[in-house]
């Protein structure tokens, strides 16, 4: 006890000599303190005085080198535009496979020498009539050539070579806007037996007859897949002509579609941040983009066809960058910068749910071009609105167990940036989509 | 042309537009990307970088408050970003860099009457970063707080570093004719 209030007293004690005591400072020390201080002051006024606003030439030639190296970066964009180009180009090359190959057997020789006369006839247009026959002269003629008893005999007309010989031949029928046609009939007059000399017209109410030139293959692919036969071959004039009718059975297409695509992500950054993609880009995994969905499809005037549906889209990119934070500045003199963060690796990923419309006509025998639009709202995190506008083309379609497949090219422009923690971004999409038709 | 049209013809990669904003800043960013490197060879890569940057960047921002500052700032972070790439060894001696001579006024008043040219052939032939902290606090105005953020070093390496390099901007004035002095009471 006494030991401890010994220490404690002499801690007391020179607490009390200590506390307020002053030594002497250094001769000049103030003077030397705001010297040191000045000087640093106007070392930095001199320095950035002189330095902030230099001069110096830029290299020869730079601003072309410059533009060129713009072109040559590695982005996102550009490597995935090369990979959608090539990829659109080798499906294009796989897909002249399925366009059908009577079209190279055509004998121009044949062609050019067939004779076409008017139709027959229970066909023919009255003089106060169009050129083309309307539906109730169609129909009238129907209910005449039905009321003769040659059923039988027509069956079998119909699985006579004549039909095949008729639309394997050349003939100038109708042009290839047959999908927004609905009654079609099909006359063949002549002598049966000869079938080489057959002559033959295609007539519809809604259908340019006198159009350019049709050939055999898209004969089939036009005719015989969108138009069923509705009535039997039938002889209205003893047995000299055939006439066929045809009826589109489905105007209305439901539709299936799958869509793979590339995304290429434009990225933007607000005043905030600040970021640069780094060089990694090319080794990031990139998972499965794809948009999938469904509708129907209908004509909507002659040669142009509308499609509305509803599809899920997901879009996903993986990305690696430096990001930068900004400091606003007070002046021209220190202005804002952006130090650096770090570096980044994110996965944006966007699900969405979009209403779709577009409108589609043909280009080239089964081939067409379309427009469309997407609209609707993203799921998730990433949320907003999503607006995109596209274009596609019809490369290849076949028939299969009743339904119709078709090769699509799509290339689709979002019109709107969704947010992400840092930065917004927007994707634009080149894809291929199978549409399965009914 | 006004600045404003200039910025939404270079967002959209008008090739003129770019041409007339080169033109504009060119000179500024060559000199900036000449300030912050020790040869000609590296600052070309650097001023090439720096309008790449600009040119891909004016495309992904909203607005530019003043088109010169943003270039500016740009050219700044591509020279700065270049020397990291290059690893700069900060060279910290052990001895207390506080005791040195520090610069005088007469030092000063000299340096004020060389021309920026000059200036900048002195500190171009200082160590990377001597060079760097040079720049960023003294030209740029940054805070060795801001610095060591931007570089990735601690506050006192900043310190160190612009004080290293006083010292020799001091050498090298002396070696021009100019010879500081110290009172002596």
């Amino acid at each position: 006890m006494r030991k401890r209030s010994r220490i404690k007293l002499l801690g007391e004690i020179i607490n009390q000599k200590f506390k307020g005591a002053s030594a002497i400072p250094p001769v000049d020390g103030f003077a030397k303190i705001q010297n040191r201080l000045s000087v640093d002051a106007k070392l930095k006024t001199i320095v950035s005085g002189k330095l902030i606003n230099g001069y110096e030439a830029p290299p020869i030639h730079a601003f072309a080198q410059i533009q060129q190296a713009i072109g040559a970066q590695p982005t996102v964009f550009q490597r995935y535009k090369v990979r959608a180009i090539a990829t659109l180009l080798i499906i294009f090359l796989v897909s002249l496979l399925f366009i059908p190959t009577d079209y190279s057997r055509v004998d121009k020789g044949t062609y050019l020498s067939t004779t076409y006369k008017a139709p027959i006839d229970a066909l023919q247009p009255n003089e106060n009539q169009s050129a083309l026959p309307d539906v109730e002269t169609t129909k009238v003629d129907v209910n005449i050539i039905e009321d003769q008893p040659l059923e039988e005999t027509l069956n079998l007309q119909l699985n006579s070579p004549v039909l095949d010989q008729v639309l394997n031949s050349n003939t100038n029928l109708v042009s290839p806007g047959t999908e927004g046609s609905k009654d079609l009939s099909l006359v063949v007059s002549g002598d049966l037996t000869d079938t080489e000399n057959l002559e033959y017209e295609m007539k519809s109410p809604l259908l340019d007859v006198t159009g350019s030139t049709f050939e055999s293959a898209q004969l089939k692919d036009y005719v015989l897949q969108d138009f069923a036969l509705e009535s039997n071959l039938v002889f209205p004039d003893a047995n000299d002509s055939i006439i066929t009718y045809f009826r589109k059975p489905n105007v209305y297409n439901f539709f299936f579609e799958f869509q793979a695509f590339a995304n290429q992500t434009t990225i933007r950054t607000n005043a905030e941040n600040w970021l640069t993609l780094t060089g990694n880009q090319g080794d990031l995994k990139q998972s499965l983009d794809f948009k999938v969905g469904g509708g129907i499809s209908f004509p909507i005037l002659k040669n142009i066809r509308m499609k509305t549906g509803v599809h899920y889209i997901r879009y996903s990119k993986n990305i690696e960058y430096l990001l930068y934070k900004n400091i606003p500045g007070s002046s021209l003199k220190f202005p804002s910068f952006y130090y650096l963060v770090g570096s980044r690796r994110e996965n944006i990923v966007l699900n969405s749910l979009v209403g779709n419309l577009g409108i589609e006509v043909p280009v080239y025998r089964n081939h067409y071009i379309g427009i469309e639009y997407d609209l609707g709202k993203s799921l998730g995190s990433k949320s907003g609105n999503i607006s995109n506008v596209g274009v596609y083309f019809g490369l290849a379609q076949f028939n299969f167990e009743g339904f119709t497949f078709i090769l699509e090219s799509h290339f689709n422009r979002s019109l709107n940036f969704n947010e992400a923690e840092s930065f917004s971004f927007q994707n634009h999409t080149a894809g291929i989509s199978l549409k399965i038709k009914k | 042309m006004s600045e404003k049209e200039l910025i939404r013809r270079c967002k959209k990669g008008d090739r003129r537009a770019q041409r007339k904003l080169y033109d504009l800043y060119s000179g500024m960013v060559m000199f900036i990307s000449k300030r912050y490197t020790s040869s000609t060879q590296n600052a070309e890569d650097i001023f090439q970088e720096a309008f790449i940057r600009v040119f891909e960047g004016i495309t992904k921002v909203d607005t530019i408050g003043s088109l010169k500052n943003w270039v500016y700032t740009i050219a700044v972070r591509a020279s700065v970003d270049a020397l990291r790439k290059r690893r700069v060894m900060y060279i910290e001696e052990y001895d207390n860099s506080e005791n040195l001579n520090p610069l005088t006024n007469e030092h000063l008043d000299v340096l004020d009457k060389l021309e920026y040219e000059q200036i900048t052939e002195l500190v171009r032939d200082m160590p990377d970063g001597y060079r760097l902290v040079f720049n960023l606090y003294l030209v740029e105005g940054y805070s060795h707080k801001e610095i060591g953020e931007l570089l990735d070093i601690s506050e006192s390496t900043s310190r160190s570093q612009l004080t290293r390099c006083k010292q020799l901007l001091k050498k090298s004035l002396e070696q021009l004719g100019i010879v500081g002095y110290e009172k002596a009471i």
